[in-house]
């Protein structure tokens, strides 16, 4: 097939345009500014329509989704294949979306199940994945292993954390400063309730009008007219449940900190934008370039924590599937879409506390073997079944499937 | 030689709690207190009991009762049915002649942990023999739907109630703990909700009753919020079903809150009851949430009495019954207002859960069979 490939500063387009050519199909690119017009633009949409034409284009392919994209397809009649891996992900919404030429493929099943359940069949379930094969390429790479060995990223502690903590300033929860003590009390409680809650998410079920508005006088957050997102899911997950993240963050990294004993006065390897973070025996290692050093820190740390953001209500993060393709120990909060790509207690572990996770990250310090057992099993799971060029096979057969069953409706 | 028990009664009880024991080989003495001042109780017993008392048996824990036992050297067999019991929290629960049994799993765990002792885990038992005679049909007091209870809307029945100030910052926690568990099966009103910024206002503003034993404070606040949360639960599914269906509610509580809302008329418990649940379509049954996982004794008792009993969900429920088959089970309120519906449509389907929901009720829940075990428990101690 010739594909249109959408390019803008995403992740995993080099992994993505590998899975194509290995495939035998034909990748023309088509650079795209992910923040510059997303909805309506006629250059824009004439230099697609152009050269979806001049390259006789079967299906164009962007990560994340652009209404402006699907537009233009749908005008032309052409699949558009749309790979959300963001999360929240509010142009998911946009009116667009059932435009019968999308073809839209969300990571997170409840997500999936929201859309389905209102009877939208342009959106489908798939997990993320992990080219591991160039992960395993890097890792093995002794003149680059040398290279981070050297560098500011190299491990100091058994334990490694890579991921935002949502702290950077003009944090939208932070910036809601004038609340009513009442609306304050009540976001403070379902966040801590939540807090104990794995496999589902209640923030949006638990906002009622009197919070909502309160919020929205202090927040100027507001849907999109071309969209059908409503406030509650706006502030539920770019607010309250990314609040809800970072403070889980923080709290279980303590904890880690506070009581991992006997390894060194350091304990954990912190790797986040904000290199001014502090927490007591951990090395903060400022952002780490998640394409070719990150593959080293997590392959080289004996225990790789995930504490996925709460927005992902179920769904296996992105960082999961790049741990385990890089050979990396992972020990992770429970997220039910686990059980369709992965076994608990085979490829990785899942914690449901933080005690838990404690409890855990103690055994594994001190069963090298099991651990490596565990770490050598998840990469094996993810070269076999969860590489670029799986889900690609998956996405463009959607496509097929549609075609084919069109042809057949017209004969 | 029959062991000898003084049956301790406080409030009604039926013969047939006598005729359990009697017939598992135990000579009982019946015996009435009146118990205002437990101190004078505590005397009163020492001054019965001798050595010729195998032991006493009471529902509910009195750590009075517990001591006066341990001074007689006869035991103390007390069956808790109720949630919280904050006497609990006295130490002598570690008496060596206590024989404890609690209804509620989290009773049991929290005895194990607190003391590292044994309580045994005791599913309540319901007098089918005494409702057997007690069923007729009635019409005054049938209904598509009848919810019997306390709605906890006075304030010397839910303490939150009477609690004059409390910062809005509270008030609006607490509002977030309810509106979250609304929405979930399992109890999360834990310890580890209550910061310490909301101990502390509690703390300032409210005065539990001065208590002898050392209770966690913390606990006293779980217990109010969990109180006001069956309130809010209890009084909206009283006020939807109201416009909803043909729904009748038995209570002293009062409804001055809702026009819609029909009360049922005046009842003679003991003996109407039963009439009650035989002649309502549906009975609901809505659990105090500070019983968190137990099957409360009204369940029971309507299943008892033949009634169709449509419940909130409560783990030994579903673990005891099945949903479906023996009882219904609803899991949210939309949920509930959706089973009420369907059922009420589906005669057959609920005169067959009815008729199996008393047959288990009737084999494996009766007050005899449920005694028989706590007298098996015993000789085996």
């Amino acid at each position: 097939m010739n594909i249109l490939f959408i390019e803008w500063k995403s992740y995993g387009n080099e992994d993505i345009k590998a899975a194509f050519k290995a495939l035998h199909h034909m990748v023309y690119c088509h650079p795209f500014d992910g923040n510059g017009e997303l909805h309506q633009n006629d250059k824009i949409e004439n230099d697609v329509k152009k050269e979806c034409n001049d390259h006789k284009i079967d299906a164009v392919f962007s990560f994340n989704y652009y209404p402006i994209i699907a537009r233009v397809c749908n005008d032309i009649d052409t699949p558009y294949v749309s790979w959300i891996y963001d999360n929240p992900y509010v142009l998911l919404y946009s009116h667009t979306i059932i435009l019968p030429t999308n073809h839209i493929f969300v990571f997170d099943r409840s997500q999936y199940m929201e859309f389905h359940n209102n009877n939208i069949n342009t959106v489908h379930y798939l997990p993320l994945a992990a080219n591991a094969k160039r992960l395993q390429g890097l890792i093995s790479d002794t003149s680059k292993q040398s290279v981070f060995k050297k560098s500011k990223w190299y491990n100091q502690t058994p334990i490694a954390f890579v991921g935002s903590l949502y702290t950077e300033k003009h944090q939208f929860y932070k910036r809601m400063k004038d609340i009513s003590d009442k609306t304050r009390g009540y976001l403070e409680a379902v966040m801590e309730a939540q807090k104990h809650v794995y496999g589902y998410n209640f923030i949006q079920d638990v906002m009622t009008e009197d919070i909502m508005d309160d919020m929205s006088k202090n927040l100027p957050l507001r849907p999109d007219p071309d969209g059908v997102e409503t406030r509650e899911y706006l502030f539920s997950e770019y607010v309250i449940n990314r609040q809800l993240t970072a403070i889980e963050r923080e709290e279980y990294l303590k904890y880690i900190a506070d009581n991992i004993k006997g390894h060194g006065d350091k304990v954990l390897d912190l790797y986040t934008p904000n290199e001014k973070y502090r927490i007591n025996s951990t090395v903060n290692h400022g952002s780490v370039d998640y394409y070719n050093m990150a593959p080293y820190v997590y392959n080289t740390a004996k225990i790789n924590i995930n504490i996925t953001l709460r927005s992902i209500h179920s769904g296996i993060p992105l960082r999961a599937f790049e741990i385990m393709g890089s050979g990396g120990f992972l020990l992770s909060n429970y997220q039910a879409d686990f059980v369709d790509c992965y076994t608990e207690g085979e490829d990785y572990i899942a914690f449901d506390s933080k005690e838990d996770m404690l409890n855990k990250i103690e055994y594994y310090l001190s069963h090298e073997n099991e651990r490596k057992e565990i770490a050598e099993h998840g990469l094996k799971t993810t070269l076999n079944n969860h590489t670029y060029e799986q889900r690609v096979k998956h996405m463009l057969a959607s496509c097929i499937i549609q075609s084919v069953n069109n042809t057949e409706e017209n004969t | 030689m029959n062991k000898k028990i003084l049956l301790i009664q406080m409030n009604i009880t039926t013969p047939t709690l006598t005729s359990a024991f009697e017939k598992n080989g135990f000579r009982v003495i019946p015996y009435n207190m009146q118990c205002d001042d437990y101190d004078k109780c505590r005397d009163e017993l020492i001054h019965i009991l001798d050595s010729s008392y195998y032991g006493v048996f009471m529902y509910d824990y009195i750590p009075q009762m517990a001591e006066a036992c341990y001074i007689k050297k006869v035991l103390y067999i007390a069956w808790i049915v109720d949630s919280p019991c904050f006497a609990l929290y006295s130490d002598t629960v570690t008496f060596e002649t206590n024989r404890l049994f609690s209804f509620e799993k989290k009773q049991v765990e929290f005895v194990k942990k607190q003391y590292d002792i044994d309580m045994i885990y005791q599913p309540l038992g319901t007098d089918v023999t005494f409702f057997i005679n007690k069923i007729k049909k009635k019409d005054s007091l049938s209904s598509d739907v009848s919810f019997v209870g306390n709605l906890y809307n006075s304030p010397d029945r839910n303490l939150y109630l009477s609690i004059k100030y409390l910062p809005d910052y509270i008030r609006g926690y607490i509002s977030g703990i309810i509106a979250f568990q609304s929405n979930m099966e399992q109890n999360i009103i834990v310890p580890d909700l209550i910061t310490e910024e909301i101990e502390e206002g509690f703390k300032k503003y409210v005065n539990f009753d001065a208590d002898t034993y050392d209770i966690e404070y913390v606990r006293e606040i779980i217990s109010l919020i969990q109180k006001e949360s069956t309130r809010i639960e209890r009084c909206n599914a009283a006020s939807v079903l109201s416009r909803l269906f043909d729904f009748k509610l038995y209570t002293g509580s009062d409804i001055s809150f809702d026009k819609e809302i029909k009360r049922g008329r005046y009842l003679d418990y003991q003996n109407e009851l039963p009439i009650v649940f035989y002649n309502s379509r549906i009975n609901l049954n809505i659990t105090l949430k500070s019983i968190e996982t137990a099957i409360p004794l009204r369940a029971l008792d309507i299943m008892a009495c033949h009634g169709f009993l449509l419940s909130d969900y409560q783990d030994d429920l579903a673990y005891y019954f099945d949903d479906g088959v023996e009882c219904a089970m609803y899991y949210s309120p939309e949920d509930m207002v959706q089973k009420v519906d369907f059922y009420l449509k589906h005669e057959d389907l609920r005169n067959r859960i009815s008729q199996a929901g008393y047959e288990k009720v009737k084999n494996c829940f009766s007050l005899e069979k449920i005694i028989g075990d706590i007298c098996d428990k015993l000789n085996r101690w």
